[in-house]
């Protein structure tokens, strides 16, 4: 049962450690690639890859918090499984608060690790379907002309027709010409869709 | 036919016919005169010959000849007596001997048929030897003999009238020529004088009868009046009688009185006559005093007391008044004798008589002229035919010591007038004496003159020479400050002596050494003004050349000048310059110092040899002049160096000159020993300064230092006014001549005590060492010499006097062996001359027994020369006991030690976290690893070399645990301290694995900057590793509050020179308040919150237990660096 779809990105500056570690994701059906330095990630790392991080949190250089950082700003939301020698308690809150899916302690547990790679894995999935919506109501929007998009705003708003004709200085009969396209390149049959993926775009009602 | 012939050479010769032999002489003597003189001639001819006698006959056989040859005999013995005997009126012609030669002769043999001989018979009226007449006759006579050219025979008769006129002499003589020429008649007739011509004019037709006549000497007046008529002719000579009177008057204008001298006789009355008729006409004029009444002595009365302005005129005075004859001229030379007044003559053979001249009766020329015309006439002219020859009256002709006797100027003398017995100016008469003695006198003179010049040359090159010899004795001794000015005098009077216009001396430039500056100039004439600064280069790059060259450029005229002087020329010619001379100024064979040259303005000039050779020793002595001023100038620039030198150094110069006794010093010389300024400073004024015991000293050392060659050194003491005592080192040496001596003098009275307070001082410091237990020793590294004091031995556990011995390498054999290393490394450091030369070290010995003791050596290397050979020359030191405190300092050691531990492990449970996160690597991998292999062997079908790497990769993980847990145990471990030689770029490298994570985790990055090399120092391992956790460890503290990517740890490791090795642990944090870096070794001084205020009081202890050093100080841009600094020892091998 190889799981190739999604890869595991092992990153940790003790080579035996990462050794061992890719030596018993491999065994365990999973596809992990190997990093002995976070900067080394970094600069090979596909924001949009399918998968997950292990990343080791005392390393030389940049730390394993400070990877996350760098990962958070160029729009990667990969998740991250941290190992740390000890118990770190301040530096584990910190971690799960940035989006951290687990902080196991070494020496790791095999259950425990694979378990935490099995929920990053689908955590991923999920994450880059919504993902992808979002990419499609953002499209879908683009297209739109700033007279529809006015008037979408409008009607997310819940205005009538007349209303919208008035605020905008135009004929009602022109308004619902507008509103016609708009639901139409919005490929929304309803206007309730029309609310919900605006919303889930990030136009408000306001 | 009996010719005899006697053949001679003669110039004339004259044949002599019988009719000769036949002449008829006055008196018996004659004749025998003639005979005695024919056998005398006769002797003399044949007794002077050599006969050569001999017969010729022709071819006919009909001629016979004798020839009497004779060679070359002087007949004038013959001849002699023929003329004298022609002296009494005898016909033999005086030119008839023989001159040189043989005489020819040829006598026609007696009564042989010839020619009959013409004969003449001279009338002469006053007698042959009356003068003046007979000069006519002479005259006649002789030139008819000679012209004639066929004999003659000449008779002559006188009438005497002169003293018979009037007594009636005339018939008889008539009868007696009558009878005479009866059967022999002659073929002319010749009366001379006016009686004669009468007498014969009156009997020409009685006894002349057919006879021609010729009158000679007659004037006209005084003939019959037919006295020409038949067969007769005359030759005489116009009388003027008033010419007289005119030239009288001419040539003594202011004449007032003439005397008149005539005799009584007939003939001299007739002339008075005629004289007083024709100067009747001067009358009115002129006084006339007619002394034909006074005898001859009272003429001379007369005429001895003239009036001035008178003249006297003698005619002719035959017979004077008491009736006296005179036949010659007695008369004339009585008068001239007695006269006051010039006389005026009337013949021409008076002159030279006594007359002064006039228009004279030419008796000589009427003869002469009356003889050719009796040739004529005997040749067969008829005398009829000839005209009378009346010859006109000749010039004025005077007698010039008359004129100058009686003060006639000869302009006065008649135009056309002849001056006779004009006594040879002194020119013609000794005109070549006179030629010679002018031309002596000129060689003379040219000889003087030539004298006066070589005279003048040689006053000239005397000139120059004492020139040049007061110019080198004026420049031999010559100030160098007075060499430039007489330079210029001396130019000047070289100039002078020699002719020259201008002179001018150049000298090399200081500016540039290839060009040459006009410096002295010397003008005697003006001219264009001359640059302030000339140079050679630009003026006259020809000479300036050819001095270069060493040459002498001598230009005799600029139109010789080469091409190349075109500068120069024009240079020249803009200062009226014709002609140069340049020579080099060189002194001998020194480098040349400039040039002199010497032009000539007003002439061209050349330039002989000698005179160069002048210039050239005159420039020489100049070049010697500035040589010596050059010398004298640097010398005294160095002298006055030296002084200056010597004042600034406090050394006072001198010089000692034996011959005067004195001293020359400096002005330090007079300060250090007082005496006056100006004070002369004689040796024995110098030793009354001496210390009165030293001085005999001085005086020895002085004399010595005066015999020797070397140099003489003297410390002597000397008192001052003041009474306070100096010492005084002099040194001296001999200098050239050996009378002097020269040196220098200083004050050395603050060295003197020094070396006696230094003397004391060591005195009391040997006491003190004594007292306090020190073992003294010195060593003269030079010598290797070894001293020690008896403490010293004595702590070597030897007697006095014994000798401690040393290994090969100086550490003394009693050393123990442990410390042999740190004996020698000290030994090493202190001879090291780059560093500071103190030997500190403290060490045990073996005292055999079984004991140690702790001594401390301290001591300083004395290092001499500079620079790189700086070298070890003297060790001196101290040695004490130390096993007392060494003791104590063993106890508080182990007390050191205890504290030091816990203070490590302290330091790691601050690494517990860190440290088992080390741990906790290996075992992650470990347990990943097993349950990997779990999971293979679960798979059912393992692949065995999967096993064998996680198996083999669990033994490795399972090790690097291991030896986490061996460090960390190691310094937690409690032991004793173990030095031994180490590698400090490992121990740093052991510190920072341990410390990776706890740097990893407080978010610290580390960066290593080690040296290349090792750095090998002798210690323990645990110790300096924990130094190192500390300073890192506190690096790690300070950085806590900064933010987590600024937190910078750098680790250096170098070596120095100075300091050995050196770790440097430089953190990124705030750095250290200044005020409390002082106090951060302190203990119990901390500067964090929880610090005991004891981690860096340990590590200065540890540091300094290694013989290090530890100290700590801000970094340059931000936080702190602290240092340790450990000895190399190159002997430690890791």
């Amino acid at each position: 049962m190889k799981d190739t779809t999604h890869t595991v990105f092992l990153v940790d500056d003790d080579a035996s450690v990462l050794k061992s570690l890719a030596r018993l994701l491999r065994l365990a059906g999973m596809n992990p690639v190997t990093f002995s330095s976070p900067r080394e990630f970094l600069d090979t790392h596909d924001p949009h890859a399918a998968g997950c991080i292990v990343l080791d949190v005392a390393m030389p250089g940049l730390d394993g918090l400070q990877l996350q950082e760098e990962l958070t700003r160029k729009g990667s939301h990969m998740p991250i499984i941290f190992l740390t020698g000890h118990g770190d308690i301040p530096m584990g809150v910190r971690a799960m608060k940035r989006g951290a899916i687990d902080f196991l302690t070494k020496p790791v547990n095999d259950e425990d690790l694979l378990k935490a790679i099995r929920i990053a894995v689908e955590a991923d999935r999920v994450r880059r379907q919504s993902q992808a919506e979002l990419d499609d109501i953002r499209q879908r929007l683009a297209a739109l002309t700033p007279r529809e998009h006015e008037v979408l705003c409008q009607v997310i708003a819940g205005k009538l027709n007349k209303q919208i004709a008035t605020d905008l200085g135009a004929a009602e009969k022109t308004i619902k010409v507008h509103r016609g396209r708009v639901m139409q390149k919005m490929k929304v049959p309803s206007v309730a869709e029309l609310v919900r993926i605006a919303q889930k775009a990030g136009l408000s009602k306001s | 036919m009996g010719w005899v012939t006697v053949i001679s050479s003669m110039t004339a010769s004259a044949r002599v016919t019988p009719a000769h032999w036949g002449i008829w002489f006055k008196s018996r003597k004659a004749w025998a005169n003639l005979l005695t003189a024919l056998k005398e001639a006769t002797t003399a001819v044949f007794t002077g010959c050599e006969l050569g006698l001999g017969v010729r006959r022709d071819g006919q056989g009909n001629q016979h000849r004798v020839v009497l040859s004779r060679r070359r005999e002087t007949s004038r013995g013959m001849v002699g007596p023929l003329s004298r005997s022609a002296a009494g009126g005898f016909l033999v012609p005086r030119r008839s001997w023989v001159r040189h030669g043989t005489l020819l002769l040829t006598l026609t043999a007696l009564g042989a048929s010839g020619a009959t001989p013409k004969r003449v018979l001279i009338l002469d009226s006053f007698g042959h030897d009356v003068a003046p007449f007979g000069v006519a006759v002479s005259a006649f006579r002789t030139t008819l003999i000679r012209d004639f050219g066929q004999p003659v025979d000449v008779y002559e008769s006188t009438l005497d009238v002169a003293r018979f006129a009037e007594q009636g002499f005339d018939k008889p003589l008539a009868d007696f020529l009558d009878q005479r020429f009866a059967d022999s008649p002659v073929d002319l007739v010749v009366p001379i004088g006016a009686p004669a011509a009468r007498f014969a004019a009156k009997h020409r037709n009685t006894i002349f009868v057919g006879t021609p006549l010729l009158f000679v000497g007659a004037e006209p007046r005084t003939l019959p009046p037919d006295a020409l008529e038949t067969n007769a002719t005359l030759v005489t000579e116009k009388d003027d009688l008033p010419g007289m009177i005119e030239d009288i008057l001419q040539i003594q204008p202011n004449t007032t009185n003439i005397v008149v001298l005539f005799g009584v006789s007939p003939i001299e009355q007739f002339w008075a006559g005629e004289c007083r008729r024709e100067w009747e006409a001067f009358t009115n004029r002129l006084g006339f005093s007619w002394l034909d009444t006074l005898s001859l002595q009272q003429i001379q009365e007369r005429v001895r007391k003239l009036p001035p302005r008178s003249f006297i005129v003698i005619p002719l005075l035959l017979m004077d008044a008491n009736r006296v004859p005179y036949d010659g001229y007695e008369v004339l030379e009585a008068i001239h004798a007695a006269a006051n007044a010039p006389i005026f003559g009337y013949f021409r053979s008076q002159l030279g008589r006594g007359v002064i001249g006039g228009r004279l009766y030419q008796d000589s020329r009427v003869g002469t002229l009356a003889a050719k015309v009796a040739i004529r006439i005997l040749r067969g002219e008829r005398a009829a035919d000839i005209p009378p020859e009346i010859i006109g009256s000749s010039p004025p002709t005077y007698d010039w010591r008359e004129l100058t006797r009686w003060g006639i100027r000869p302009d006065r003398l008649p135009a056309g007038s002849v001056i006779e017995f004009r006594e040879p100016t002194l020119w013609e008469q000794y005109r070549w004496r006179i030629v010679g003695v002018v031309v002596f006198c000129c060689l003379q003179t040219a000889l003087i003159i030539g004298l006066i010049t070589n005279r003048a040359k040689r006053r000239k090159e005397h000139a120059v020479a004492a020139l040049i010899a007061d110019l080198s004795s004026r420049f031999i001794n010559l100030p160098a400050d007075k060499v430039d000015l007489e330079i210029e005098a001396a130019q000047r009077r070289t100039c002078e002596c020699l002719g020259l216009d201008i002179s001018s001396l150049w000298q090399w430039s200081a500016d540039d050494p290839d060009d040459l500056m006009l410096t002295h100039v010397c003008r005697l004439l003006d001219g264009p003004p001359i640059p302030e600064r000339m140079s050679a280069r630009e003026y006259f790059p020809r000479c300036l050349q050819e001095v270069k060259a060493k040459r002498f450029f001598a230009l005799a005229s600029l139109d010789e000048a080469p091409k190349e002087a075109a500068r120069d020329v024009e240079v020249f010619r803009h200062f009226g310059i014709k002609a140069n001379l340049t020579i080099p100024l060189a002194a001998g064979e020194a480098p040349t110092l400039g040039a002199l040259s010497f032009n000539s303005v007003r002439t061209e000039r050349a330039w002989p040899e000698q005179l160069v050779e002048r210039l050239h020793v005159v420039a020489q002595i100049f070049a010697n002049a500035l040589a010596r001023k050059r010398a004298d100038q640097e010398l005294r620039e160095s002298e006055a160096r030296l002084s200056l030198a010597a004042d600034a150094a406090g050394v006072g110069l001198w010089r000692l000159d034996v011959s005067t006794n004195c001293f020359w010093v400096t002005q330090k010389t007079r300060e250090l020993f007082a005496f006056g300024r100006d004070e002369v400073v004689t040796f024995d004024r110098f030793l009354s300064v001496v210390l009165p015991e030293d001085r005999e000293l001085v005086r020895r050392t002085v004399q010595q230092g005066l015999e020797s060659k070397g140099e003489t050194r003297i410390e002597y003491r000397i008192l001052w006014p003041d009474g306070r005592v100096r010492w005084i080192l002099s040194r001296g040496r001999v200098q050239g001549e050996t009378a002097r001596l020269t040196g220098t003098s200083t004050d050395i009275t603050e060295r003197k005590q020094a070396e006696e307070s230094l003397r004391a001082s060591e005195e009391r410091l040997r006491e003190a060492a004594e007292a306090a237990g020190f073992g003294v020793y010195q060593y003269d590294l030079v010598r290797d010499v070894a001293f020690y004091s008896p403490e010293f031995l004595a702590l070597y556990g030897l007697p006095a006097g014994a000798t401690l011995e040393l290994d090969p390498d100086r550490v003394p054999k009693a050393v123990h062996p442990d410390d042999k290393a740190l004996f020698r490394a000290a030994s090493k450091h202190a001879s090291d001359p780059t560093g500071s030369g103190m030997f500190e070290v403290e060490f045990r010995i073996d005292l055999g027994d079984g004991h140690l003791r702790w001594l401390r050596a301290r001591g300083r290397t004395v290092f001499d020369g500079g620079g790189p050979s700086l070298c070890p020359v003297r060790a001196n030191g101290i040695v004490l006991d130390i096993t007392a405190r060494k003791q104590a300092e063993f106890d508080s050691q182990r007390i050191q030690a205890e504290i030091t531990h816990l203070s490590r492990v302290a330091a790691m449970g601050e690494l517990v976290a860190s440290l088992a996160h080390e741990l906790n690597q290996p075992l992650t991998a470990i347990q990943s690893n097993a349950q990997a292999g779990q999971r293979l062997a679960a798979s059912g079908q393992p692949d065995m070399q999967e096993v064998k790497d996680i198996f083999a990769d669990i033994v490795a993980d399972d090790r690097r645990a291991a030896e986490v847990i061996r460090r960390v145990r190691a310094l937690l471990k409690k032991g004793a301290i173990d030095r031994k030689p180490l590698d400090l770029n490992a121990v740093i490298h052991e510190v920072v694995s341990l410390l990776r994570t706890d740097a990893i985790v407080k978010g610290v990055s580390v960066v290593l900057r080690l040296a290349p090399d090792r750095l090998p120092v002798l210690g323990d391992r645990i110790q300096l590793q924990q130094v190192l956790l500390n300073l890192i460890g506190n690096a790690f503290d300070a950085m806590r509050t900064l933010p987590p990517g600024e937190r910078e740890l750098t680790i250096r490791s170098s070596r120095s020179e100075t300091d050995g090795a050196v770790v440097a642990v430089e953190d990124s944090g705030a750095g250290i308040p200044a005020a409390k870096i002082a106090r951060l070794f302190e203990p119990f001084f901390t500067t964090k919150p929880e610090g005991l205020g004891m981690g860096l009081v340990i590590c200065r202890s540890i540091v300094e237990s290694h013989g290090g050093r530890i100290w700590a100080e801000n970094a340059p841009g931000r936080g702190a660096v602290f240092q340790v600094a450990i000895p190399i020892s190159e002997d430690a091998h890791a």
